[in-house]
């Protein structure tokens, strides 16, 4: 780390980029001749006017202009809009308690803010913003309809916003120039002003202007209210930027690296100002940016020197921002795989793995995308795979098997009671699932079974015609940053972006699984226990059969072991969840999208759950992702490894992420580094689609969460993204450091 | 019990620091040395024995109904424990078991071949026979990696040495890498810290060299009793002079403060088990030191190596 980049990094830690936020500006554009305006056109007058007011600023020996320092965009929504908006639609009642729905960001009046959408830099940036401008200026002549012109309008609006605020930027930046003594500074600071005149007239011509407009479009995009937005195959999008300034000896590697790591200290500055009303975390920013992969036309990998220098940066920064997503597949060179092991001995969870031989042919079994698309796609938001620049991405419907089996065991009703009753939208008599019998009814297993069966599309059923109602707010300038909005005169709330993706999680699988087997072994098979007489322990918690549990925990085989019973089990449910959700469509007409991830389900989502039948308690969290349940992993990770093979994701196009977690001394020397990639590269072999990675010390956790002040820059992978370990609430470390003294 | 089996007291999948690749190590329980620093310390006696972790113990009493030799602490005497395993069964917390399971060598491999697509994706990464000392068990071990080496699995043995020749002789044709331990010199420190002098040992491994077996040797290095000056620069002589090299290389296992907590936490014995940790409280080597040692074997040619600290 260059003395700039570690200075950066301090000033970041110490918050100097805070001291210019203003968190609203207390302007309004509503008056009586703009009320009646069309609403996109108000959230783009909106959005420039925070641009014209926001404060400006450039920390010392920063090499790269931007920051968002407002909050709240100027009051552009009627009171009126707010009264007949659909409030909190996605929010209180129906989805936590039910269907496990995210609490994301809305506008006032209740319509969702967009997020996980990958900008299209690829076509951005060899255009620049005044090419956007014309083209938008140039499509207004000839469009049909008045929805277009106001779209094109507001394009033009916004885009107008943002090189009006690199004037600003530049006008600044001369003027620190002409007051600088220090000869070097001075220089650097001309060339700055020089990126930012550049940008105002076109395109970026240099790797500098290349970061500095990414950077630039994505705190916009922040401004504009979007969140959760990563930034695609960066490796690819900035090389020939790097290769021709390098070739022309424009600038040296190191000064290449030192810009790449400036901007990537950029990306961090929003990392405590995330969305989220009781899950917020800092870091969950969802910048996410994806390395490696292979040419869409050709399908070739096309690692090279930018995806190792962006390893090296991670490795060097000790920040969670940008999360690193490296694309793998049979040709992933072995320098590259070497580099991201050794990025993950380090500790902070980076990179994550996504497996080019199972996402891709994943995609095509769907039938939406081409092939020339699913080769193009990379990581949002935590690990949602989607096509940079081509997709909508909505990831708000979840279906947690262990409530499944809980109401398919009471009738639909929960073991612990309504939760949250006062708020409780889509009851049908008290219940949440749907009514499918007492346990006397199920005689066999197979009757138990169809019963869960049926709670879970029950729950994938309700859900996806709520999704389905969801509203979704304009973003005229978020929306100019993708394909096909623009051509088709459309912003996201018009379905203007080619694919408009809507995800379904799943989550407790491996929990799942295991109860699934234990009912059937004790009930069915071994007839100790009628279905009643268990379902009557679980309702009581366990109380007076702590021995029955500790048998059950002891004794019977657990998912992650490579044991075939109860693998094929989660296989089993796995292909219904896949099959359920792939017969919906969204409004756009595309089928919903499958994925096997847990998100933050396993703390929140858990809490309304009373006990299971593999022997886990009432309220306690269940596994996170792919995970075996905590404590059930008992041979290692090549068993996980092998039961997780067993389950045939080749359908679940929305991903499926397993979280693997080791001591530090397994990746510490080369060879151990050499085993760990010779297991991933088993588990891609199996058909496994993505893994993250948490090396973790046990004694280093306990420690850091008795003296956080030491540990300020400890950084662990969450359910899905690195975050600060001192930062995260207590129970969220606790289920981690409970976590890491499994770690192999 | 039929002679061909062998008491297993663990079995590590994913190994990785037992040998070249991927490894399932198997420990075998019992072994003729009592080495003060011993590691496993469950694994000395090859007899079967009851364990008690008490951690696992949700105080249910359950064991004090089918056995009346339980003192309150739950445990009892070596003599009077049959081994009825009662005791065991009716444990559904899982804190009383038997310290190892007896298997044939068609069960061990069975195991071992289970994760053999991680073995073959690691090069060279196969099965690992551990112990205790594993060698005291030759018929089960001339069978199991025969059957390993005939599934195509590559077949590590890791050995104090401290075994009859003709043990070597037997699982030689089977063996693709020996773990071989040298541990001091100097005969009466070997007998003092290990129970035995090292003639035997040193006369199977110059005899294993003269084989062109692969040998990978370690030395684990216990603060004042194997890491010293003299001990090590022993040991390169004998390795460049009477082994003349034919080694893959030397290990150098600085010591580590682990094994301390395995003692004493889970024999159900009041007078048995492993007993106390019999070395005083003992610091690990410096980084300094460990390469000190590393640089004297360079220089004698000896080939090195030794994991960063």
């Amino acid at each position: 780390m260059t003395n700039r980049i570690n200075t950066l990094r301090e000033l970041f830690f110490a918050g100097a980029h805070k001291k210019y936020r203003q968190e609203s500006l207390n302007l309004s554009i509503l008056d009586d001749e703009t009320k009646g305006l069309p609403f996109p056109i108000r959230k783009a007058m909106a959005f420039s006017l925070a641009l014209e007011k926001m404060p400006i600023f450039l920390l010392d020996g920063d090499l790269i202009c931007g920051g968002k320092t407002v909050y709240q965009l100027p009051t552009y929504i009627t009171d009126e809009e707010i009264k007949w908006g659909n409030h909190n639609f996605e929010t209180r009642g129906y989805n936590h308690n039910f269907d496990n729905c995210f609490n994301l960001g809305q506008d006032e009046r209740g319509f969702a803010l967009n997020d996980s959408s990958i900008p299209a830099y690829y076509k951005v940036l060899p255009l620049g913003l005044p090419a956007l401008i014309a083209e938008a200026e140039k499509r207004m002549e000839t469009a049909e309809t008045d929805a277009q012109k106001t779209y094109y309008e507001s394009v033009i609006m916004t885009n107008t916003a943002a090189i009006k605020l690199m004037a600003r930027y530049e006008e600044m930046v001369r003027t620190m120039e002409a007051n600088e003594s220090d000869e070097t500074r001075k220089g650097e600071l001309h060339q700055i002003a020089e990126n930012m005149a550049q940008l105002q007239k076109g395109a970026p011509k240099t790797f500098w202007q290349a970061c500095q407009l990414m950077y630039f479009i994505q705190f916009l995009i922040w401004v504009e209210g979007g969140y959760l937005i990563p930034l695609g195959r960066t490796d690819q999008i900035l090389y020939p930027y790097y290769q021709k300034d390098i070739e022309s000896g424009k600038i040296t590697k190191d000064f290449a690296f030192e810009i790449l790591e400036a901007f990537f200290m950029k990306l961090n500055y929003e990392v405590d100002r995330t969305h989220g009303e009781d899950i917020k975390i800092n870091s969950d920013t969802g910048q996410s940016i994806t390395i490696g992969g292979v040419d869409p036309i050709t399908g070739d990998d096309v690692s090279n020197e930018l995806t190792m220098m962006i390893l090296d940066a991670k490795c060097d920064m000790r920040v969670t921002d940008p999360k690193v997503h490296l694309r793998v597949n049979q040709n992933t060179p072995e320098s590259i795989w070497k580099k991201a092991a050794y990025l993950n001995s380090l500790g902070m969870g980076f990179p994550t793995y996504e497996n080019d031989d199972a996402i891709i042919p994943a995609f095509m079994n769907h039938p939406e995308y081409t092939l020339e698309d699913a080769r193009d796609y990379a990581a949002s938001g935590c690990w949602e795979m989607t096509i940079q620049g081509r997709s909508f991405n909505r990831n708000l419907g979840g279906v947690c098997c262990l409530r499944c089996l809980e109401w398919a065991l009471n009738d639909g009703q929960y073991f612990l009671g309504v939760p949250n009753a006062d708020t409780a939208q889509g009851l049908i008599d008290d219940r949440y699932g749907i009514r499918t019998g007492y346990p006397e009814w199920f005689d066999t297993y197979e009757k138990l079974f169809n019963a869960f069966k049926v709670q879970m599309k029950h729950t994938i059923d309700m859900t996806s015609s709520y999704l389905n109602r969801a509203m979704i707010s304009p973003s005229p300038f978020y929306s100019s940053m993708m394909e096909d909005c623009m051509e088709l005169g459309r912003d996201f709330d018009a379905y203007g972006v080619r694919y408009t993706e809507t995800d379904f999680q799943l989550a407790s699988l491996s929990n799942c699984a295991d109860a699934l087997y234990v009912i059937r072994k004790l009930v069915y098979e071994d007839k100790e226990y009628t279905l009643r007489e268990f379902t009557d322990i679980l309702k009581n918690d366990w109380a007076g059969h702590e021995n029955l549990r500790q048998r059950i925990l002891n004794d019977f085989p657990r998912f992650g072991n490579d044991i075939p019973e109860v693998d094929s089990i989660a296989n089993e449910i796995v292909q219904y969840y896949i099959q359920e959700v792939t017969k919906h469509r969204n409004p756009d007409g595309q089928t919903y999208r499958a994925r096997v991830t847990s998100a933050t389900s396993y703390v929140y989502g858990s809490q309304i759950l009373g006990a299971s039948a593999d022997g886990r308690h009432a309220r306690e969290f269940y596994s996170d992702n792919l995970s075996p349940m905590m404590g059930a992993d008992k041979n290692g990770p090549t068993a996980i490894v092998k039961s997780c093979g067993e389950i045939d994701f080749s359908h679940c196009a929305g991903g499926a992420v397993l979280d693997m977690k080791f001591h530090p001394s397994a990746l510490k020397s080369e060879e151990g580094r050499d085993k760990f990639i010779a297991l991933l590269k088993t588990y891609f072999k199996l058909g496994g689609m993505q893994t993250q990675i948490n090396v973790l010390d046990n004694k280093v956790l306990v420690d850091a969460k008795k003296h956080p002040e030491n540990y300020r820059d400890l950084i662990v992978r969450i359910w899905g993204f690195s975050t600060y370990f001192v930062e995260i609430p207590e129970k969220f470390q606790d289920h981690i450091i409970a976590r890491s003294t499994l770690a192999f | 019990m039929k002679s061909i089996q062998a008491p297993v007291f663990d079995v590590k999948k994913y190994a990785v620091h037992d040998g070249p690749g991927i490894r399932t190590t198997i420990f075998l329980k019992g072994c003729p040395l009592h080495c003060k620093w011993c590691q496993n310390p469950e694994a000395i006696n090859p007899a079967q024995e009851l364990m008690l972790t008490r951690m696992k113990c949700i105080g249910c009493g359950a064991c004090t109904r089918v056995c009346g030799n339980l003192d309150k602490n739950l445990m009892l005497k070596k003599k009077d424990c049959t081994l009825c395993g009662r005791c065991v069964d009716v444990c559904t917390a899982g804190a009383r078991h038997f310290a190892a399971q007896y298997m044939t060598p068609e069960e061990a491999v069975k195991i071992v071949a289970g994760d053999k697509i991680f073995y073959d994706a690691s090069r060279e990464g196969g099965v690992t026979f551990s112990g205790g000392e594993c060698l005291i068990y030759p018929d089960f071990m001339e069978e199991a990696l025969r059957l390993c080496r005939q599934a195509g699995i590559h077949t590590t043995v890791d050995t104090s040495g401290a075994v009859p020749w003709s043990t070597f002789e037997r699982i030689l044709p089977y063996t693709c890498l020996f773990l071989y331990d040298i541990k001091q010199m100097d005969p009466l420190l070997h007998k003092a810290y290990t129970g035995q002098d090292n003639t035997r040992i040193l006369d199977n491994i110059k005899k294993l060299a003269d084989r062109n077996a692969n040998i990978i040797i370690r030395i684990p290095l216990i603060p004042g009793m194997t890491d010293t000056v003299r001990n090590i620069s022993a040991i390169g002589d004998f390795i460049r002079d009477i082994l003349k090299n034919k080694i893959i290389r030397v290990e150098l296992l600085p010591y580590n403060k682990l094994a301390e907590s395995k003692y004493g936490n889970h024999t159900a014995y009041t007078d048995g088990g492993v007993g106390e940790y019999s070395l005083p409280e003992l610091m690990p080597q410096s980084a300094e030191y460990v390469s000190e040692l590393h640089d004297l074997l360079a220089k004698k040619n000896v080939p090195v190596f030794s994991e960063i600290l």
